[in-house]
């Protein structure tokens, strides 16, 4: 058996590990690259089910097992760093209770923190912090997690076609039979038993390809990257979830999210000013000192939430739930499913439930396994402790890569900036950008390093405040008079 | 004695400030609170005289004007042994730079490579540099010129380890194993390239002994060999930076490490650890939003913090370049002048005017001084 998976951001590799793991072979077909969609946009929060508490305890549920799973199967993109929810003086006595109460009911282990020990291990916090209590949050790596999957499920019999766009279905008889896609490799058919969309965002537009419809609606957050981990945890605001309530320390920076905008569109828009500035604003009540934090950029992310019932218009009211859609039985297309909402934090999960519903309907006895195995390939991770004199030049001061950290010419420029995370530490680029691109592709870096640069100062545009204007002043010297570039 | 300066700042603009005003007989103190930007800065003087660039500059002068002031320049620079080389002032000469761009100057230093036509090279590319990419630089050399690029390649050196950069290479061409190495490896590199074609090797040729090293190297290859900057750390930029410095030092200038947090209309400078000196006269080389002169806020309003006041907005990220004071008198006391980049209106990233804006402004500021202290008299 044979099925085609359309999309790999966490959801579609959740699903296609899940399938691999249950004997099935998967193609995964991907428009852009991996995780270029939602599951490389993210705050990197691995939900505790805190956030979801009292607002959809369905999820919060969810989020939690699944929590405690991953720091089992995949501990190597995992860091359990855990987190607290804060309530500051005047926040609702009543949701705190409730909260309390949803916390005992599903079994999600929190405890009362102390708070002389809270403020010494979070100096900046605000000093009107009334309670605070500690939550099992943790940090999901997202890129190291996605290439994890890719790899694993590679080991295994199943494929990655990236830059690849499915553009409709063969259908006989109504059932699927293929997957039309055009691309890296040009347009073909590939032969199939069963397709899964997992689009996200674009989950609406494949299923209008399919002459369905389905109501996503995508919503837009914004998230502001600060350069430095001055937070060894996740820090949450305890009250209904809003905006500008949570930090996440990712690596060596720390997230603040996030706004919660929706929109008609799958992709995420410009980042504005005035949303950053309001933003800064909400993460302030939290962090008073905020504004000499160095910011280092922001960057929107797209929501892919699901409403049965149509859009709605608010999207905060939407669960973060997930759903399955077996298009046989709702729509008269057999072989055909969708995946739609849900979080990064449960697309195993998501995956399962998938699994299950498609092996039913398809009448396989194929029980899930992916509850029980690691998540691991057959590379190893990229080892930093080669001997010193192979490793050769240090090419990102930042994030110290080598020269020897670069991969194969043939990964793309997105690639290999999630694989080195070369351009993405406090100098965004400047040093280092024709460093790694001239070496990468001597005969076209200059459009590359032109692309890099554009695509970096989207984000940086929006924070251009207090230590990152100056960088961007530096990052505009260094490219138009050291390096003899074209004022953008 | 004809008074007290103070220079805040050690850019280009700050240390020709003081040099003038030593030259004029002043009491000079420079106070900077860092290593100042000319370790980001190649050395070389940009000042572009295509027809309509001048309509660009904030200060009008003649051409006669600015040649004599750039003449001036070549001659404090030949005091503390940096020879500048001037190119026909009707000509627009290019560097190379690392990615292997064309960028216009006017002043280089005698050790960095300037031409006025694009014209065939041997460029040589050092393994264990980070920023020599001598295949994509020759690749963008021949696409952007026209013109034949030949790469050649340098082993790295036997002591070389993973913290070497452009400095560290600097230093150990300063001595004789690394002399020894270069020239061994440019010889075999160069030994089935074309004869008469210029070499231009990465700005890595010693801290010391450039010149020298040059001529040794030229010789052995029989071709002028010359350097093309690199980014910061920019070797060229240290190698001026110390000489400069030195012979101000020696010249009687003080040079205070602090920062400065106030500067009044009364010439009066308060630092952040509660120092405060008295002069004449101060020059704000504060460097504008790059050299951290002036803060951008939240909400986008450009304040220069030293002198209290808010010189513009940021409606987009190119208007960081040029925002700046709109008067060299920037506090109306005459006593307090905005030079270099602290002066609005220039844009040396869009206008490759930054030479002329650092020379003009240093220049127009002393005029005013001179004029005021003769006014006094």
């Amino acid at each position: 058996m044979k099925v085609v998976v359309i999309g790999a951001g966490a959801t579609g590799l959740g699903v296609a590990w899940d399938l691999t793991l249950r004997g099935i072979e998967v193609v995964v077909v991907e428009a852009n690259e991996i995780g270029s969609g939602t599951s490389g946009r993210f705050h990197g929060l691995l939900h505790s089910g805190g956030r979801y508490l009292v607002t959809d305890p369905n999820a919060a549920k969810e989020c939690y097992l699944e929590n405690q799973l991953l720091r089992q199967l995949a501990p190597d993109a995992v860091v359990p760093t855990g987190g607290y929810f804060v309530k500051k003086y005047g926040d609702d006595d009543g949701f705190e209770q409730r909260w309390l109460d949803q916390a005992d009911e599903i079994e999600v282990p929190i405890h009362a923190a102390d708070l002389k020990e809270l403020r010494q291990e979070l100096p900046m916090l605000a000093p009107d912090i009334e309670r605070a209590y500690w939550v099992p949050d943790g940090v999901l790596e997202g890129f190291k997690m996605l290439a994890t999957l890719v790899d694993a499920l590679e080991s295994r019999g199943s494929s990655l076609r990236d830059h690849t766009r499915a553009i409709g279905l063969r259908v006989v008889g109504g059932r699927v039979t293929g997957v039309k896609v055009e691309g890296r490799g040009g347009s073909q058919v590939l032969d199939c038993d069963a397709v899964v969309n997992t689009a996200g965002p674009w989950a609406g537009l494949v299923a209008r390809d399919w002459g369905l419809d389905i109501k996503v609606q995508p919503s837009y957050g914004l998230m502001l990257i600060f350069a430095n981990r001055r937070l060894d945890v996740v820090v949450n605001r305890l009250k209904s979830p809003s905006d500008g309530d949570i930090f996440v320390p990712h690596q060596e920076v720390v997230i603040l999210g996030t706004t919660d905008v929706a929109q008609p569109e799958p992709e995420a828009p410009e980042p504005d000013r005035s949303e950053a500035i309001r933003l800064m604003g909400l993460g302030r009540e939290l962090i008073p000192d905020l504004e000499h934090w160095r910011v280092l950029r922001g960057f929107n992310g797209v929501r892919p939430l699901y409403e049965p019932s149509g859009l709605t218009g608010d999207s905060r009211t939407v669960s973060r739930d997930f759903a399955v859609l077996d298009h046989g039985d709702s729509d008269g297309l057999a072989g055909a499913f969708s995946v739609l909402g849900g979080k990064w934090t449960t697309f195993r999960l998501m995956g399962e439930a998938l699994g299950d519903q498609l092996v039913k309907t398809m009448q396989v006895d194929a029980p899930s396994q992916s509850r029980l195995t690691p998540i691991r390939g057959k590379q190893a991770t990229a080892s930093h402790r080669r001997d010193p004199q192979e490793r050769g030049a240090l090419l990102c001061e930042c994030e110290q890569v080598y020269e020897a950290d670069l991969g194969s010419a043939t990964g793309s420029q997105t690639q290999e900036r999630f694989a080195t995370w070369f351009s993405m530490g406090p100098c965004q680029g400047t040093f280092c950008a024709h460093r790694v691109l001239g070496r990468r592709s001597p005969a076209s870096f200059a459009e590359e390093l032109l692309a890099l640069r554009r695509e970096r100062e989207h984000g940086l545009d929006v924070v251009g405040w207090g230590t990152n204007a100056r960088l961007i002043a530096l990052e505009q010297a260094s490219a138009t008079q050291a390096l003899g570039e074209e004022l953008r | 004695m004809t008074g007290n300066a103070i220079v805040i700042g050690r850019g280009p603009a700050g240390l020709l400030g003081a040099s003038l005003l030593r030259q004029r007989g002043y009491e000079v103190t420079v106070i900077a609170d860092g290593q100042g930007t000319l370790a980001m800065w190649a050395g070389d003087f940009s000042f572009i005289r295509a027809p309509g660039a001048f309509e660009t500059f904030p200060i009008q002068r003649s051409l006669t004007h600015w040649l004599g002031a750039f003449g001036d320049v070549v001659g404090l620079f030949a005091n503390f042994g940096v020879a500048l080389e001037r190119f026909d002032e009707k000509v627009v000469a290019r560097t190379v730079t690392a990615t292997g761009n064309l960028r216009p100057t006017f002043l280089v230093p005698s050790w960095q490579y300037a031409s006025l036509e694009p014209e065939d090279l041997i460029i040589v590319g050092v393994d264990g540099l980070a920023d020599s990419i001598v295949e994509a630089q020759a690749a963008n050399y021949r696409a952007q010129t026209g013109r034949q690029a030949i790469e050649v390649r340098l082993a790295r050196p036997s002591g070389w380890d993973e913290s070497w950069g452009a400095i560290r290479f600097a230093s150990y061409l300063d001595t004789d194993a690394g002399l020894t190495w270069l020239r061994q490896e440019l010889i075999k590199g160069l030994r089935s390239c074309p004869r008469d074609l210029a070499v231009i090797v990465p700005q890595i040729v010693g801290l010391e002994r450039t010149t020298y090293l040059l001529g040794r190297l030229s010789e052995d290859a029989g071709r002028t060999v010359r350097e093309f900057p690199l980014l910061s750390p920019s070797v060229g930029g240290v190698r001026i930076r110390d000489r400069w410095e030195q012979l101000l030092r020696r010249d009687g200038v003080h040079f205070i490490s602090g920062h400065v947090v106030k500067v009044t209309p009364a010439a009066t400078v308060t630092t952040a650890d509660g120092r405060s000196f008295a002069g004449d006269y101060v020059l704000l080389a504060t460097g504008g939003v790059l050299g951290g002169g002036a803060r951008v806020t939240v909400d986008g309003a450009i304040i220069d913090e030293l002198v209290n006041r808010e010189i513009g907005q940021m409606h987009s990220i190119n208007d960081l370049d040029r925002v700046g004071h709109d008067e060299i008198d920037c506090l109306g006391s005459g006593r307090v002048l905005a030079i270099g980049r602290a002066l609005g209106g220039w844009n040396p990233n869009r206008d490759h005017n930054g030479g002329a804006m650092v020379v003009g402004s240093v220049r127009m500021a002393l005029g005013m001084i001179e004029e005021d202290t003769r006014a006094a008299l």
